[in-house]
């Protein structure tokens, strides 16, 4: 029961990415059906004229009927494969721009959940390896539309058989070859279930063999400086051939075992075949029907027995697809368990918005370890902090739950006087402008990389754009904002170097006007002149705005109001460049010596 | 197909195409299809013969298809014995059923036999890019290029399965057009050329649409790209950090539904082709069809067929129709094969074009560092205004360690692409120990180089691959290296206890339980391959972008003894690294501007020495120049 209702809701699900697909289908068969029995009824009925001998007239009148019939059958039934295939298209981008935007509405602490990314892995894999999932189930749900026209379609031609049938005594004989040809028929639909039990358990085997080719021939990047050097040629053939054994044992395996599997039910198909050839002759030789009417019986048999077939193939196919549509589906139920508050964000003209962390403690989810401890801060409007501190004592852990991109394990965040959970969550989104150190731009025009919306002020864009330093390059640019970034996807596009995207991502995280701007190694790829620049309009760039940087060139400390050190997840030191240096104990004493000797 | 970035594509599928068409064939249809088979059948002469096999048994099937209904007919009609329909029904019959159990098994064995020599071509490729010159590998549609053709390849059987496919479908029609001609003596054979002549209609409306397809496949190929990178690649690692941040998602979406609408005036015009071709291929089946059945049913009339016969002729004359059809989609298949196997001749001449393979080896003793010296080299990228380096010279005596600096885009990066040996000098020499390097092969010059990239990234292998990418390296190599690069600290951490950790997996996305490094770690990790690489020149461009000022300075604590006997060349933001080595060598558009030590270039009070004020200024003890000093002074070039 509850199986049926995890087929049902896929489907629903499935229906409204393109709700005129399945119907249009269903049209296409009815009328590929109907060209196909209109042809075998039309050509018996002129044999069947033949043999009556009946007048030439009447003869050319049916073929006439029969030939103009069969165009306009065939010109409908190409129109709707075309209109089919045109509604698949939407169907597939559809689905998957849907589902990419469940991805995008989760949580930040959900999408990057490894639980999660896992889920999502298996179900790409299901869908584009084995494909299962909902792929398989609209092929399942069309092949059943298939079958089932096709038994209602020939259900005259069954009635015209059975009642020739009838017409003749019955006869011992005759009831053997249709006892035979329905045990055949039994037989080939269990040998097919058979099969795909077995085959359903290969494909895992197969599945996974080819993800790892898959990655294989993805793994090495050609283009890289990095792959010349220590890639060569022996090393990759190395790998091929590692691979290429594995390939033996699996795929041979596998493929060997198909073949032994399917020729049960080929050849009890096969069986089936010839029986129905022997009824129908049988049948022919009593005087149940004319001469003419063999080929379309044989034909009729065929396929009808064949379809039967095929319906309980499907039917068994849906069932070990339901696991599948399970893990399918078990994405889209999800939910956000981040508590969403209501409290809406003032739009502050003076931006004071005062933010402190209250024995703020974090864990990864999966994690044991504690990524920060009993962090206690708090920060002024205007203020400039600086977060040092070695790789990994923490400090981008510290700027995901300032952003609420996680929640804290323990403690609070409060923010004017009340936790941030309870602020509306996209509001309090927008009160952040971040550069994240492993920041990512869009292959995309620079305008919509630098306004992330789909229209920008062209006026603010160039302007921040040439505050940051990307002036000079800028002019380069023949078609300024609409110069699509990377040669991704457009021959006009634009290669920019390292520097030149921090530079791009540091005007988009100023055109957004946050109260908070927070900067993690903003630096790292500009050189000494970019870097002085930006210094030394970084008072200007920031404003009045509420800044955070973080950076491994403690020289960015100079013109921050308070330096917080971080080191094994806890807040060490806290004050001024100047005091700080006091302790000579300290970790900021230790990491400010460590670089500042090479330049005194 | 090429992309095409010409307007010319909105006047529809005109003379212009075609022109263009025959301008870009290399060569003709008919030799890159016997080109390609020829390179098959080398490579697995058995697939070929299974094909053959294939084509034989599928006439055959399509034969029995024909006479078994008209034997029986006539056998019943004949009045014959029971037994005597029996036995034709079981010769029929059984033949029928072996020939499908056959194509049941060569279905099976194909993928075996096939699978095996996709990936021979797939490395065949991969081999030929490693080796080709650099500078078609970094040409903008290189990525694309190369990924179409493994994906063809790999996924598509475009060059395996389907190229025979096409090749064993044209020749079964063909064989089997051929024999029903031969069957069909006696009768007209006007009906069989009218049947000829339709699908010849067909058959040019057909390629028209393959033409349409070649000429505009670049416009919805790229919007197919677009929606499936806005639909992936932003719900990535990496980038969705970015995205929520910014909001992003529902613009994103506007963006993927504009992508969508244009996509599909695309395939509405395309299918709209196809509706013309199948409404063509219903028109000439209704012609050919009457007039068989009126030739046919004045035959009966006559008394010259009885109706078996009609039976049969019909059933002849509809499979030579079908024959005809299926010649016509092998002819386009083959057609397309063709311009893929065009494709993939021209990509890979392109790469054979800058192959070295006839020159030298460069062979150094072990231990030996040669003396490079850049004699007046200038280099300038294909197709630029101006050359991007600049009458340089510039030795670099064996051992030294050199540290290259200046601003972006001075030319650092491709001064070390001129080192490597991935570009030669537009105009100049590089001598190699007094020779000439052009003299060596770009595989024995690079074999002595090991470095640190700016866009390295980690390979979804092993850490133990990562770090040797297949060459045998000793364990305790790795260990020193992962020590010297700060790293084992780490790698125990992922390893746990009982495991040397050389096993733990990257490529988060890949493996279930791979794991992930921060981008300092994985700074760390390249540097760790570098060293593992015990190579005489060292080239580490930015290595230490990422890392903390202790880890930093150990590094820079650690140069002298990670460096010795070798050449290296450092380039750096830092300035503060130009301490320790020889030699700074400053870069300023394309040009060396100044080169000595530290303190030399100090002294001079030149470029190096302003650049070293500008970041050092910072570090220096709080006194007058301070903050409004800092903020006031002037910093522009």
């Amino acid at each position: 029961m509850r199986k049926n209702r995890v087929m049902l809701r896929a489907l629903r699900m499935y229906n409204a990415y393109n709700p005129k697909y399945f119907p249009l289908y269903l049209l296409q068969i009815i009328f590929r059906n109907a060209s196909f029995y209109f042809n075998l009824w039309m050509s018996a009925e002129i044999v069947t004229a033949l043999y009556e001998g009946r007048d030439q007239r009447e003869l050319f009148i049916l073929v006439a009927a029969v030939l103009m019939g069969a165009f306009i059958i065939r010109a409908v039934a190409a129109g709707l494969d075309r209109a089919v295939i045109t509604a698949q298209e939407i169907l597939e981008n559809n689905e998957a721009a849907a589902f990419n935007q469940k991805t995008l509405s989760l949580d930040y602490d959900k999408i990057e959940n490894p639980e999660v990314r896992q889920l999502r892995r298996k179900i790409d894999e299901n869908k584009n390896i084995n494909y299962y999932g909902v792929i398989n189930m609209r092929n399942s749900v069309q092949a059943l539309m298939d079958d089932l026209v096709n038994l209602v379609f020939s259900g005259f031609l069954f009635v015209e058989m059975i009642t020739g049938m009838a017409k003749v005594p019955f006869q011992g004989l005759g009831l053997i070859l249709l006892i035979s040809l329905c045990a055949c028929q039994a037989l080939t639909i269990y040998f097919q279930f058979w099969e795909n039990e077995k085959i359903a358990a290969s494909w895992d085997e197969i599945g996974s063999m080819m993800l790892q080719e898959n990655q294989l021939s993805q793994g090495y990047r050609l283009n890289g400086m990095d792959s010349r050097i220590y890639l060569q040629q022996k090393h990759v053939s190395k790998w091929y051939r590692k691979f290429n054994e594995y390939h033996k044992k699996v795929y041979s395996k596998v493929y060997k075992k198909k073949f032994v599997l399917e020729i049960a039910p080929k050849a009890f198909a096969q069986l089936t075949e010839l029986l129905s050839y022997l009824i129908i002759i049988c049948y022919c030789l009593l005087g149940a029907f004319p001469i003419g009417s063999i080929i379309k019986y044989v034909g009729y048999l065929e396929r009808a027995l064949g379809s039967i077939g095929d319906i309980f193939g499907t039917v068994g196919m849906c069932k070990s697809n339901e696991r599948f549509l399970e893990t399918y589906l078990s994405y889209f139920d999800i939910r956000n368990d981040m508590y969403q508050g209501s409290l809406a964000v003032e739009k502050r003209s003076d931006k004071r918005f005062d933010i402190e962390f209250r024995n703020v403690s974090f864990r990864y989810a999966g994690s044991r370890e504690y990524a920060l401890r009993n962090i206690d801060l708090s920060l002024k409007v205007g203020e400039r902090l600086a977060v040092v501190g070695m790789n990994g004592s923490g400090k981008t852990t510290f700027i995901k739950l300032l952003c609420r991109l996680y929640d804290p394990t323990e403690g609070e965040i409060i923010m004017n006087d009340f936790n941030i959970r309870k602020y509306d969550y996209k509001q309090y989104l927008d009160i952040f402008s971040v550069v994240f150190q492993d920041y990512n731009l869009l292959a995309m025009p620079l305008g919509n990389n630098v306004a992330c919306a789909a229209d920008w002020d062209g006026e603010k864009a160039e302007r921040l754009l040439r505050e940051v330093g990307f002036g000079d390059r800028y002019e380069e640019l023949a078609n300024g904002l609409e110069t699509p970034i990377y040669k991704n996807f457009d021959t006009d596009g634009v290669e920019i170097s390292g520097g030149e995207a921090q530079k791009i991502a540091l005007a988009r995280a100023l055109y957004r006007d946050a109260p908070f701007i927070i900067l993690d190694e903003p630096t790292a790829a500009l050189d000494p002149i970019a870097e002085a620049e930006i210094y030394s309009n970084f008072d200007r760039i920031v404003g009045d705005k509420t800044a955070i940087y973080i950076s491994h060139r403690l020289s960015s400390c100079r013109f921050c109001d308070k330096i917080a050190v971080f080191h094994e997840g806890r807040i060490v030191q806290l004050g001024t460049h100047e005091e700080l240096l006091q302790d000579a104990q300290g970790k900021y004493y230790e990491l400010w010596h460590a670089q500042a000797q090479y330049y005194t | 197909m090429k992309k095409k970035t010409d307007g010319s594509t909105n006047q529809g599928p005109g003379k212009k195409h075609r022109k263009q068409d025959a301008k870009r064939q290399g060569h003709g249809t008919l030799e890159n299809l016997l080109y390609w088979l020829k390179i098959l059948y080398r490579a697995s002469p058995g697939l070929v013969w299974l094909y053959g096999a294939v084509v034989a048994s599928s006439v055959a099937l399509s034969l029995l298809g024909v006479y078994m209904p008209s034997v029986l007919v006539a056998d019943i009609a004949g009045g014959n014995s029971v037994e005597r329909i029996l036995l034709d029904l079981a010769l029929l019959g059984g033949g029928l059923v072996l020939l499908n159990l056959f194509s049941c098994w060569a279905e099976r064995t194909k993928p075996l036999l096939t699978k095996r020599m996709e990936h021979d071509q797939v490395l065949r490729i991969a081999r030929l890019s490693l080796d080709a010159n650099y500078d078609n590998i970094e040409r903008a549609d290189f990525p694309t290029d190369f990924w179409n053709l493994v994906d063809r390849h790999m996924w598509q059987g475009e060059y395996t399965s389907k190229f025979l496919g096409a090749f064993a479908s044209s020749a079964s029609a063909a064989i089997g057009m051929i024999l029903y001609v031969g069957m069909l003596s006696g009768l007209s054979l006007w009906i069989l050329l009218l049947v000829i002549g339709g699908t010849a209609v067909n058959y040019g409306v057909g390629i028209r649409c393959n033409k349409w397809d070649a000429a505009n496949r670049h416009k919805w190929l790229v919007r197919d790209r677009r929606m499936f990178y806005i639909s992936r690649s932003t719900s990535t690692y990496g980038a969705s950090k970015d995205v929520h941040i910014y909001a992003m998602p529902s613009w994103l979406r506007k963006k993927f539904d504009t992508e969508l609408k244009e996509r599909l005036k695309c395939t509405v015009r395309m299918q709209a082709n196809y509706f013309l071709e199948a409404s063509t291929w219903g028109l000439t089946q209704m012609i050919w069809e009457s007039a068989a059945y009126l030739y046919l049913i004045y035959l009966v009339c006559e008394e010259r067929l009885d109706a078996a016969g009609f039976v049969l002729y019909f059933g002849i004359i509809t499979g030579f129709a079908v024959w005809c059809r299926s010649i016509v989609s092998g002819m386009r298949e083959l057609h397309k094969s063709a311009s893929y196997v065009e494709e993939e001749r021209r990509f890979l001449e392109r790469l054979e074009k800058g192959l070295d393979e006839d020159k030298e080896e460069l062979v150094l003793p072990e231990g030996h560092v040669p003396e490079i010296v850049f004699e007046n080299v200038t280099f300038r990228y294909a197709g630029a205004d101006a050359p991007t380096i600049k009458d340089l010279n510039l030795t670099m005596k064996p051992g030294e360690n050199i540290a290259l600096v200046g601003q972006n885009g001075a030319g650092k990066t491709t001064f070390v692409k001129l080192l490597c040996g991935f570009y030669d000098p537009t105009e100049g020499r590089i001598l190699v120990d007094g020779e000439d390097r052009c003299r060596y092969s770009r595989k024995s010059w690079l074999r002595y180089f090991s470095g640190v990239f700016q866009d390295a990234e980690l390979l979804p292998l092993s850490l133990r691959e990562n770090l040797t990418l297949g060459q045998e390296v000793e364990q305790e190599q790795l260990r020193e290296s992962l020590r010297m690069a700060e790293l084992d600290e780490k790698v125990q951490k992922l390893a746990g206890k009982n495991s040397d950790g050389m096993d733990v997996m990257f490529g988060k996305g890949s493996y279930e339980d791979a794991s992930d490094l921060s981008g300092g770690e994985k700074q760390k990790l390249m540097l760790a391959r570098a060293l593992c690489k015990q190579a005489p020149f060292l080239v580490l461009d930015e290595p230490t972008a990422a890392l903390d000022p202790l880890v930093e300075s150990q590094l820079y604590d650690r140069y002298r003894r990670f460096s010795e006997g070798r050449t290296t060349l450092f380039i750096s933001h830092r300035l503060a690294s130009t301490r320790f080595c020889d030699r700074i060598l400053l870069m300023e558009d394309g040009k060396a501007v100044e080169t000595g030590t530290h303190e030399e270039l100090l002294a001079a009070e030149g470029r190096y020495a302003w650049m070293f004020q500008v970041q050092s200024r910072y570090y220096q003890k709080k006194e007058a120049q301070k903050e409004a000093g800092l903020e006031g002074e002037e910093v522009g070039v």
